[in-house]
């Protein structure tokens, strides 16, 4: 067995997969064969040895700790190496699927182990030359053309490794390469759409402000003379202004405008005040005259009308009187009355009675007379008291007449004189009103009058007032001319700060183009880079091509050799790497009788020939390898499935031959088989069995090891 | 030149547009590239205005083959170059040049030249304009772009009335604008 790499020991295991407490595997540099029914925990075994070598597993994110088990999970492996001792330690980091690997010397010094075993941690499980581990096939994982393994120990054993990595490397950085490139492109483009348009728009802005400038036909203002014109300005409007005005020196160009529009508006507001306020009294003020001026005319319109009146009613009362007074002639009524009474009563009834008659409705049917209660109608009845009165003597017509005639003039007279008793009431109370409003009015004049009429003042006092409402309506007027002309002043000058604002708009543009354009330098760099490695990748594919079409005959040949000797497949003896579509190396297998052809293995081999197939590099190469590796290994578990005796046999023979430079750990269920074959092949002192008798969960696999194994 | 000249070459470029039909203004971008060729000193030698390529010119170094392409400012579209695009300007001599010419037809209008070895590796993949202008020649496209800036400020007001055919005939005969 080569002497130069490194060689197991011993393999302690705690805690991972199957094991739970620890257990210790003396191997003692030798070969050693874990033999067992499955599921008995030889494949935890020969994955321990490879997790504790290289901190992965077979499959990424397998999980390796016993979930049953609460202690560590750990492994520890004791090599040894021309007679210096090291043990390997790895321990599962508690809830993570981290690993802590600690090398220690025999003297128990921690040493680097990149110092120590640099490929350990520089490749994966199972890659390379220094190590062959063959996973147990799972058919539902793997497929049976996966024969990457090939292509990676083709790849080792050319020494082109590396180149192959490369261009794999170089393959991800240009794919990176491309996303990076088109992702910072596009973010270019985007920006760079969007200055211009803005570049555009602000630029035409601009000029459309210089088509009609604002500052006149002078040169185009720098911001300083537009804040000399906007300070100007404001201690203009400042002037007017009773309020302190406000110190504007060393503000930019934005506060200035804005403290400018500002003061436009109070100094406006202010000047319209006083005159709007000062027209709202006046306004008042006439309107409290006007309707002051209107009570006293309309009560000056009553009082003559109530006067005339009293003057006429007193005039027909004199006249009626005839020079008696109303108390004479109410006496005379009464004497005629009497008289009447005395003389001329029927006349007086009958003719009291045809005037009521008369006064009443005509019915057709008789009615009962009041006085004789006969039947009668009421035409009859003043046809008879007409009779009656035209018959009365003269004497009795006379009194009757005279004392009608007394009677009206007494009831006229004493008409008029209610009437002019009225009218001195009325007149009296409208003396009343007059003198209130004479005093409001005295009130509103707020002023002495003496003699003078109360309404002649009035009057003058609102035609003052009319006056003052014009004067004050045409200073508002002018109030709102000088406004508007401080707002067109205030309005250029906004527009010349629009203009400084776009300028310093298209200098900020210009700056982020500027940037922009560093950025598109950068882009350049990236893209120019990647074309290089493009072009690098590209001659390396070509010379790596090459280089596997000079060589792939000779590696088929032993390819073919180590297949035909692991299978004796009657039909198919040729295996061969497809050299279309290097550098991907795929495995074909043919035959002699159809030498043109070839076939994909999972298209025409059996199972059996399927696994031995996969164990083909390790046969074929490991004869031509020169062994410059710490350590060499093969780790095989269950190699043999699907295998009838016969292959059994020849794998067996072909292990032996392969033990001779490279320390074996193999598993298997062919408990039989081994055990009898492995002493045909293999010195007694050279290989040890270690048999799985036994499995539970809380004791893990039970290991019967050889005493001195 | 300043920009000022560049955004008022870009509103000449505008008015044309909004002058012609979108593939019309592609064919007079085309026709205006053969008369920044003869201000440049190459003689014109062939104009298709269909197949490949767009336009062959003779320079003092040799034969030019280029394919012409308008973007029209805002699209942001990547390009895919065809093999055939590119077989069409490859250079047949070793004094041979072949280039993809794209003018950028926005505010301020550029052209970019892209020789035909930078865009050998790239005939299957869309490249954006920012991709295309970093692949560009710079000096070349700097000197075309300054030759056009002078073309469209120099005819503004009679690019509208430029057909293909007239700006193709004219350049064939090697009469300049």
């Amino acid at each position: 067995m080569n002497s130069k790499g490194f060689k197991l020991q011993q393999v302690k295991i705690e805690g991972f997969k199957g094991f739970t407490g620890s257990k210790t595997v003396p191997i003692n540099g030798k070969h050693m064969f874990i033999l067992g029914p499955n599921n008995y925990g030889k494949s935890s075994i020969v994955e321990a040895i490879r997790w504790g070598l290289f901190g992965s597993t077979r499959r990424p994110g397998e999980v390796v700790a016993n979930q049953s088990y609460a202690g560590d999970c750990r492994v520890e492996l004791q090599m040894e190496q021309a007679a210096r001792g090291w043990t390997l330690k790895r321990r599962l980091v508690t809830g993570t699927s981290e690993t802590r690997p600690e090398l220690l010397d025999k003297q128990g010094q921690p040493h680097p182990l990149t110092s120590v075993l640099p490929e350990l941690v520089s490749v994966p499980a199972g890659e390379g030359m220094h190590i062959i581990g063959k996973a147990q096939s799972a058919p539902l994982r793997r497929l049976p053309e996966d024969v990457s393994p090939f292509e990676r120990t083709i790849y080792s054993y050319l020494g082109l490794a590396d180149v192959r990595g490369a261009i794999s490397r170089l393959e991800d950085f240009i794919e990176l390469q491309e996303t990076t490139e088109k992702e910072l492109a596009e973010e270019v483009d985007k920006r760079k759409i969007n200055i211009e348009s803005e570049l555009s728009r602000v630029t035409e802005q601009r000029d459309e402000i210089i088509k009609n400038p604002p500052w006149g036909a002078g040169s185009i203002p720098t911001q300083a003379d537009t804040i000399s014109r906007i300070e100007q300005f404001i201690k203009e409007l400042s002037l007017g202004v009773t309020a302190q005005s406000t110190p504007v020196g060393g503000l930019e160009l934005g506060s200035l405008i804005r403290e400018a529009e500002a003061l436009v508006d109070r100094v406006s507001r202010a000047k319209r005040g006083d005159v709007e306020s000062a027209l709202r009294a006046v306004l008042e003020k006439l309107k409290q005259g006007q309707s002051l001026l209107k009570q006293l005319s309309g009560l000056i319109g009553r009082v003559g009308e109530v006067e005339s009146e009293i003057a006429s009613t007193e005039q027909g009362l004199a006249r009626v009187l005839s020079g008696e007074t109303l108390e004479a002639l109410a006496k005379a009524v009464e004497e005629i009355e009497r008289q009447v009474e005395e003389t001329a009563l029927p006349l007086d009834i009958q003719k009291k009675a045809h005037a009521w008659l008369e006064r009443q409705l005509h019915h057709p049917e008789r009615q009962h007379c009041p006085v004789c209660q006969e039947e009668t109608k009421s035409e009859d009845l003043i046809v008879s008291l007409t009779n009656r009165i035209q018959v009365a003597s003269s004497q009795e017509k006379e009194i009757v007449a005279k004392r009608d005639a007394l009677k009206h003039r007494y009831q006229e007279a004493s008409g008029l004189a209610e009437q002019l008793n009225q009218l001195k009431t009325k007149l009296a109370s409208l003396q009343q009103q007059w003198e209130q409003i004479k005093k409001k009015v005295l009130d509103f004049l707020a002023s002495d009058v003496g003699k003078q009429d109360v309404g002649v003042l009035l009057q003058g006092r609102i035609d003052e007032l009319d006056n003052a409402r014009l004067t004050l309506e045409k200073q508002l007027r002018e109030t709102a001319e000088v406004y508007q002309e401080w707002k067109r002043k205030l309005g250029r000058l906004q527009e010349e700060v629009r203009f400084h604002r776009t300028q310093e708009r298209l200098l900020e543009l210009e700056r982020q183009r500027r940037q922009l354009y560093d950025v598109e330098q950068l882009l350049r760099t990236l893209v120019l880079f990647g074309d290089s490695i493009r072009r690098i990748t590209e001659a390396l594919k070509g010379a790596l091509n090459n280089t596997l079409k000079r060589e792939l005959p000779g590696i088929n040949k032993k390819l073919t050799e180590a297949f035909v000797a692991l299978t004796e497949h009657p039909a198919y003896n040729r295996v061969y790497i497809d050299d279309s579509i290097l550098p991907k190396l795929e495995l074909r297998v043919a035959s002699d009788d159809d030498p043109l052809r070839g076939w994909l293995p999972s298209q025409v081999l059996n199972a059996q020939a399927l696994n031995a197939l996969e164990l083909v590099p390790y046969f074929a190469f490991s004869e031509l390898i020169d062994l410059p590796f710490e350590v060499y290994l093969l780790l095989l578990d269950d190699p043999t499935q699907s295998f009838d005796s016969h292959h059994i046999e020849i794998l067996v023979a072909k292990l032996a031959e392969l033990g001779e430079r490279v320390q074996l750990v193999v598993a298997s269920h062919e408990v039989g088989q081994f055990q009898q074959l492995l002493p045909n092949y293999f010195g007694s002192d050279d290989y040890m069995v270690v048999s799985t008798t036994k499995w539970s969960r809380q004791d893990g696999p039970t290991l019967e090891i050889p005493h001195g194994g | 030149m300043g920009d000022d000249t560049h955004w008022e070459a870009g509103k000449c470029l505008e008015t044309l547009r909004g002058a012609v039909g979108p593939s019309e203004f592609g064919f007079r971008i085309q026709g205006l590239a053969t008369h920044i060729l003869l201000r440049l000193g190459a003689r014109v030698l062939q104009i298709n205005s269909q197949g490949h390529p767009d336009i062959v010119a003779e320079t003092q170094r040799g034969l030019t083959r280029m394919e012409v392409e308008a973007d029209i400012h805002g699209s942001c579209a990547a390009r895919l170059l065809t093999k055939e695009d590119l077989d069409a300007i490859a250079p047949r001599r070793t004094t041979d040049r072949g280039y993809f010419a794209l003018a950028l037809c926005g505010p301020y209008p550029r052209w970019l030249l892209i020789e035909h070895s930078r865009l050998q590796r790239r005939h299957r993949t869309p490249a954006s304009p920012a991709i295309l202008q970093a692949l560009s020649d710079v000096e070349a496209s700097e000197r075309w772009t300054a030759e056009f800036i002078t073309l469209l400020l120099t005819h503004c007001r009679h690019l509208p009335a430029y057909s293909f055919d007239f700006l193709a005939r004219q350049a064939l005969e090697g009469k300049p604008l």
